[in-house]
């Protein structure tokens, strides 16, 4: 990978590195792709995708709000105005 | 035989945080310890599970405040059943590790603090081994169970993905999450395992399965796979498997094609899954929290991310790569293929018998000969727990060894919902087997 698409990268993936991480993690990134590049030695092409290991049937819930009474267990963990958490701006 | 715990009463509790917490100063099993007085039968939980009152970080400096005001599943069945949590353990953040290196405060291996603990579970391990009769509910995701374990010389149990239910646990990697248990009795882990597995509507990914026990008495060793072990750890495997032949197994050497591509398939998967599932901590809503609303979204947000450890800031970068629209193919759905692929190679294997293999290559490693090796080297010590946990078979390791002082583990691995057959066969290998532990604490 080129220094400016990592730096393109970093900016898509929002995480900010100071100049050592940026020497160690880009070189890191550069082996561990690499590594992964392995997979091109092998066709698969007629294989089905397994998102998931085993055969998980499709359940579906009723589109109701049920936790009305339980809004003190959502607005614990953050700072919270009336019904909003506070956060950035957007 | 029956199941036997530690059973304390409200007394005898504030005892065993004592010298629970003499014993953490040395070998930094836990990130929290419960000091309010409880009694019941004495369990410790991950802390990526969440316990509802008792903080939950998953090793993270992100999560540092945040307390859960809900239980897991798991900790929920178990608390009705007369369980206690004793504390949470230590871990690799967020489960990314297989030495339990990446922690603020690394566990150490309770049989010579110089050597690694293991990772990710690297904590339920170690609160395993210096507690009597204990379990501990952990979590794995690519081998977070199996190799603490064996590293620690306890026994470690990966559930079929989908039997337990995920719900509070922080997740990692959703498709390939398990819990599980690390224990040091087959009836003790059948105990704790027989009152949590089972569907939860909480989790829709969840199943109501039966668990069978079938044991073909055939083993299969995969020599494609054996390639990297390590001359010493081969020769101890031989061994184990002379004896387990004596015990009635036959004894088979197969090879499954695309076994070895498992390892880069597993990062693949677990790194794109990882990179939106950590997306969540943005910092106002869970732990950490950065104090000026004034920033845009997007400075505010990778502020709050600067808390991670460098190991997630790599896998939250690569999976983000991964995830990219022009290479997804390559990397991305060619990595589900070929999990499609092995599920149904390794399948056809087991429902004939259990394939076993060393738990980890190499021996016990001391702390300064893996702190600085890099990520390929480190990624590569999985070679052998990954292939069951991308494909969501169930897998145990067990103790069968002790190799200068240090357990060696091995690993069994069976078919989808025959987890019980695992810990009949860990019953009857420990008929003639004797666990050792440096010093047990309660």
């Amino acid at each position: 990978m080129e220094k400016q698409e990592f730096y393109r990268l970093l900016k898509v993936a929002r995480v900010e590195l100071d100049e050592r991480e940026v020497e160690s993690i880009e070189k890191d990134i550069n082996d561990i792709l690499a590594f992964f590049d392995k997979l091109e030695s092998i066709s698969l092409e007629d294989e089905k995708m397994a998102f998931h290991s085993v055969e998980i049937p499709e359940k579906l819930r009723s589109d109701v709000a049920d936790n009305k009474d339980k809004l003190n267990n959502v607005f614990y963990n953050g700072e919270s105005y009336r019904f909003y958490f506070l956060g950035p701006r957007i | 035989m029956t199941s036997k715990f530690l059973q304390l009463e409200k007394a005898e509790y504030a005892k065993l945080v004592e010298q629970l917490k003499k014993e953490n100063e040395r070998l930094n099993a836990f990130n929290f310890i419960d000091e309010t007085e409880k009694d019941g039968k004495i369990i410790s939980v991950k802390d990526n599970i969440c316990v509802k009152g008792m903080p939950a970080t998953a090793s993270s400096r992100i999560l540092h405040g945040y307390v859960p005001g809900f239980n897991a599943t798991v900790v929920d069945r178990l608390e009705k059943s007369g369980f206690s949590v004793v504390g949470k353990t230590n871990m690799d953040e967020f489960g990314f590790g297989s030495f339990g290196l990446n922690s603020e405060h690394p566990a150490k291996n309770p049989f010579d603090e110089d050597y690694v603990a293991g990772g990710s579970s690297s904590g339920s391990a170690v609160a395993t081994a210096v507690m009597k009769n204990h379990v501990s509910i952990a979590e794995s995701t690519g081998g977070s169970i199996s190799a603490p374990a064996a590293f620690c010389g306890v026994v470690g149990l990966t559930p079929t993905y989908g039997v337990m239910s995920r719900y509070g646990l922080i997740d990692y990697a959703s498709s390939l999450d398990k819990i599980g248990f690390i224990g040091k009795s087959a009836d003790n882990i059948r105990d704790v395992m027989e009152k949590t597995v089972g569907g939860d509507e909480k989790d829709t990914t969840s199943l109501s399965k039966h668990i069978s026990n079938e044991n073909p008495r055939r083993l299969y060793v995969v020599d494609n796979l054996m390639d990297g072990v390590d001359e010493g750890v081969k020769d101890r495997f031989e061994e184990l498997l002379s004896k387990l032949s004596s015990m009635g197994y036959t004894v088979e050497h197969i090879s499954i094609e695309y076994l070895e591509y498992s390892v880069p398939a597993y990062y693949i998967l677990s790194m794109s899954e990882a990179s939106t599932n950590l997306a969540k901590y943005q910092g106002f809503k869970y732990g950490f929290k950065v104090k000026d609303f004034s920033l845009n979204y997007n400075d505010f947000f990778m502020s709050a991310r600067k808390q991670f450890g460098k190991e997630a800031k790599r896998r939250v970068i690569l999976g983000t790569f991964i995830r990219s629209k022009s290479i997804k193919q390559k990397y991305y759905e060619k990595s589900l293929a070929l999990r499609r692929s092995i599920i149904d190679k390794m399948k056809k294997i087991l429902e004939n018998g259990f394939i076993i293999t060393p738990t980890m290559p190499i021996f016990t490693p001391k702390i300064n000969e893996v702190s600085d090796i890099n990520p390929v080297e480190a990624y590569s010590m999985d070679m052998l727990t990954v292939p069951p946990n991308l494909c969501g078979f169930p897998h145990m390791s067990f103790p069968y060894f002790y190799e200068k002082g240090m357990p060696l583990g091995a690993q069994v691995i069976t078919d989808h919902f025959n987890d019980y057959s695992l810990l009949d066969f860990l019953s009857e290998w420990e008929k003639d087997f004797k666990y050792r532990f440096k010093k047990e604490v309660g």
